[in-house]
């Protein structure tokens, strides 16, 4: 029931007055906070939810059964523990992401504090072509090397050996990186990555593992700079936008900004997932459409990047509250995803669902009429309805055919693909608020 | 509980700030924050820690950069509460209306006004102390300390006292309904609702035939032609039990607590000297005061100690690990009651003191200092020499005791021990 105008008073969805004296003298509205608070809290009691909650153990492991109390409950939870907001609907979440007037992302350099860091240059168009022509033409290649040399073992973990292995393979040869030095650069990448946790141990590290890459890319930029390649980093050094030649910090804020967790984190899910859906299994691999569709709905089913904060830029009512400037936002995609008045059976796996998107969600439009699952850190969907032939594919595009090319490929070489005996393989973050994916998938096969 | 146990490190993992170790013995932690990270950005809470005694003192004092209100003043709604109270003044900022509401009833609480109160204090103190006297052993919190201060508040706001109890239950709600848990705010909302249906015909009554309790003089007081609303003598009444009573039942328990098991040396010295008891008070104030922590939003980008804490960041200031800074006292992890560092004279808003001597934090400072500070140290010094006036070799009942504790993240409420047995002679 949406809220009602009755004698100059506002009256709620709850059946309480949430406004009243709706003219200020000069015309303008005129709220009392204290009536929009005392009077929600009211009726919004939050006791089916203990703030511990959304901290411990069991959230780590599996946030689905709490977030699900937020959603069905307290859509706009005050967490006073965590001093946040948790926006738990589907599409309360996605007005959050599309209204960039009222609310912002806060980038991973601020969560460092760095003072003067470089430029993102994430979204620089040259860069997006050349990493869409780099991942068309090299992905199978990359993916196929990872598949034969598993393929000789007949075992294998599907988790480190496949997911994790494949999204940095492809970095690393998308970057030019010597082969030697590949261990070196997965490890300060790694650190770099987990150093924007709220983990002040890991912060330091990644601090460290921020200068630590800087000094490592500063003769290879060099010569770069000389000898121009068609990697990447050649690519972001000929860049330089505004007419501002790129620097070191540039680059290294670029590789930080981007999204390492989605094709990891997506992949190791979808085999999980599959690997525990065997009916759903045998769908996925009969043909490349039917893995797209299933990697989208692992995106939806178990995203790997569970939530996302946004700042509130000011003084803004939602929801039925008052959001104070500066308020952070705990968006939550696990939540959103599987929001019953979006998606029919939420918690289950369905490849082909119906109900489903097959692009990108935009905010509020939706390219077919219907959502698609949330996923946060590949930026900002695209503005356009659809993607203008000029243009290179999303992130988000150019992730999902990626990963569907490297499942393809670990299909066509290995066969009879199964859970190794005796193991119960599960979802879980490192810590709270981490990636949420599957870190150990032992499995065995057979060679094509 | 007297001394800091482990060797502190520098790294803080913020999930220590949940742990039942740290609501039992935070200080460890204090030391590490004050030692290695006088800044501390919490990103697993989203807040800043401000932890030493001089930054504690600032914040305090700077109402231009930090603010207690969640929203801006000068923003476009009005001020107002969210506060399970209702509107009271803990949560109109720096704000006129704060200024406005906390004229009409400050001045009610000390001075003549104070003084006033002073004889039935005593005989409150007398009555309840009556009630166990006989018995050889007495159950501190619950039937001495939770006694008094409630039965002082309703006996001021002119109260039936044959509902005194009740008021005790719905105290005990309201506090635990500030903390962070559902269930208790639940429980404290009820609480509240039925205080104010409660009180509703009483505001009605005396606003036409005003008597001398305090209820009668906020339905009556004014200030520059201003009057509080019923709506605010409400939330005042809901602040008043919680914040008067709750408080200062738990400083009692507290004082007791230390001079038994921190210090028993100086159990004997208190009993020998009933003016030390404003001592025992203030020391407890400083050394594991009743509240550790005060929230408050900066209003502007703050630079300090080389690191910068943004505009609208909530902070808390740790006045509970500023009272233990060795910046500002000798030995701060020693409970004594003849310190000559600290001010142990009554307190002011200013936390500047003629003898030159740093005060403690635990009634805060500046614009929001407690307004019942002369209240709550009379009223605990009062109660407590008269119960130990008339008792002999007082001694702790069990030689062990758990320890004084916050409450856990999942609830609401104040810092005290959950009991405390002594045994005496008459």
């Amino acid at each position: 029931m949406a809220s009602v105008i009755k004698d100059d008073q506002v009256i709620g969805k709850n059946g309480v007055i949430i406004r009243k004296h709706p003219q200020r003298s000069d015309g303008s509205p005129k709220y009392r906070t204290y009536e929009i608070y005392q009077r929600e809290r009211v009726g919004e009691s939050t006791e089916k939810i203990k703030p511990g909650q959304l901290i411990s153990e069991n959230y780590r492991q599996d946030p689905y059964p709490t977030v699900a109390v937020l959603r069905e409950h307290y859509p706009c939870y005050r967490d006073w523990l965590s001093n946040s907001y948790w926006i738990t609907e589907y599409n309360d979440v996605t007005s959050i992401f599309s209204d960039e007037a009222n609310f912002e992302t806060r980038p991973k350099t601020w969560v460092y504090g760095l003072e003067n860091p470089g430029r993102n240059l994430n979204e620089e168009l040259p860069l997006l072509e050349a990493e869409e022509k780099f991942t068309d033409a090299r992905a199978d290649e990359i993916a196929t090397t990872i598949a034969v040399s598993l393929a000789q073992k007949g075992h294998g973990n599907l988790a480190t050996e496949f997911a994790a292995r494949f999204a940095m393979n492809l970095l690393i040869t998308s970057l030019d990186i010597p082969s030697a030095d590949a261990g070196q650069f997965t490890s300060l990448f790694w650190r770099m990555q987990r150093g924007t946790s709220w983990n002040p141990a890991l912060r330091e590290d990644g601090r460290k593992a921020l200068d630590e890459l800087t000094h490592y890319l500063e003769p290879l930029v060099a010569t770069r700079k000389k000898q121009p390649g068609e990697d990447l980093i050649s690519v972001m050094i000929q860049l330089a936008p505004s007419d501002e030649p790129t620097t070191i910090d540039d680059i290294v804020v670029t590789l930080l900004e981007r999204d390492h967790e989605t094709l990891h984190g997506t992949l190791a899910n979808l085999w999980f997932l599959l690997l525990t859906h065997p009916e759903e299994h045998q769908q996925a691999i009969s043909d490349r459409r039917l893995m797209k569709l299933a990697y989208l709905e692992t995106l939806r089913h178990s995203t790997p990047v569970i939530y996302a904060h946004r700042y509130a830029r000011h003084e803004v009512e939602r929801f039925g509250r008052l959001i104070p400037e500066g308020a952070q936002l705990v968006c939550s995609a696990a939540a959103a995803n599987r929001d019953p008045k979006i998606f029919n059976d939420p918690n289950k796996f369905i490849v082909d669902r119906k109900d489903m998107c097959q692009r990108e969600s935009r905010g509020q439009y939706r390219a077919d009429g219907l959502a698609a699952g949330i996923a946060f850190g590949l930026g900002k969907p695209s503005i356009h309805p659809a993607i203008p032939e000029d243009r290179p594919r999303s992130r988000y595009a150019l992730t999902r055919d990626t990963a569907v090319t490297a499942s393809q490929v670990l299909v066509s070489h290995l066969d009879n693909i199964r859970l190794a005996k005796g193991t119960s393989p599960k979802l879980s973050a490192l810590t709270v608020g981490e990636m949420h994916t599957c870190w150990k998938l032992p499995v065995t096969f057979s060679k094509k | 509980m007297s001394e800091a146990k482990k060797t502190p490190g520098t790294e803080i993992d913020p999930r220590v700030f949940d742990t039942p170790e740290f609501q039992k013995d935070p200080f460890p932690i204090y030391q590490q924050l004050r030692d290695h990270h006088p800044i501390y950005h919490d990103r697993f809470h989203n807040r800043w820690i401000i932890s030493r005694y001089w930054d504690v003192d600032g914040a305090f004092q700077d109402n231009e950069s930090y603010d207690r209100a969640v929203y801006k003043p000068d923003g476009p709604y009005d001020f107002g509460s969210r506060h399970v109270f209702g509107p009271n003044i803990l949560e109109y900022g720096n704000s006129g209306e704060h200024r406005r509401l906390r004229n009409i009833v400050a001045g009610q609480f000390v001075g003549q006004k104070l003084q006033d109160f002073i004889p039935m204090i005593h005989q409150i103190a007398d009555e309840v102390i009556d009630s166990f006297i006989d018995d050889g052993e007495v159950e501190i919190v619950k039937q001495f300390a939770s006694q008094v201060p409630i039965r002082v508040i309703s006996n001021m706001l002119g109260l039936p006292r044959e509902d005194e109890d009740t008021f005790v239950g719905w105290y005990q709600a309201l506090i635990a309904g500030l903390g962070f848990g559902g269930e208790h705010l639940t429980a404290g909302l009820k609480a509240r609702n039925e205080m104010w249906d409660y009180i509703d015909p009483l505001i009605a009554e005396r606003s036409k035939n005003p008597g001398e309790d305090l209820l009668s003089r906020m339905c009556v007081a004014e200030m520059d032609g201003s009057k509080m609303t019923a709506e605010e003598i409400k939330g005042f009444v809901a602040l008043l039990l919680a914040a008067g009573g709750d408080t200062t039942e738990k400083a009692i328990a507290n004082m007791w607590y230390h001079l038994m098991y921190t210090r028993p040396d100086q159990l004997q010295d208190v009993i020998d000297n009933e003016d030390l008891w404003e001592n025992t008070f203030t020391e407890m104030m400083r050394y594991d005061p009743v509240v550790h922590a005060q929230f408050r939003h900066t209003t502007r980008e703050i630079q300090i100690h080389n690191d910068v804490i943004p505009e609208r960041a909530g902070v808390i200031l740790y006045l509970g690990a500023g009272n233990r800074d060795e910046r500002a006292f000798k030995d701060p992890n020693t409970f004594d009651i003849h310190r000559n560092d600290l001010h142990m004279g009554k307190e002011n808003r200013s936390g500047r003191y003629k003898d030159g001597k740093n005060g403690h934090l635990g009634f805060g400072i500046g614009q929001h200092f407690c307004m019942g500070y002369a209240m709550a140290r009379q009223e605990s010094a009062i109660a407590c020499s008269k119960l130990a006036a008339r008792i002999k070799n007082s001694r702790p009942k069990y030689a062990e005791h758990e320890g004084i504790s916050s409450p856990s993240i999942d609830s609401g409420g104040f810092r005290t021990p959950a009991e405390l047995w002594m045994k005496f002679d008459t």
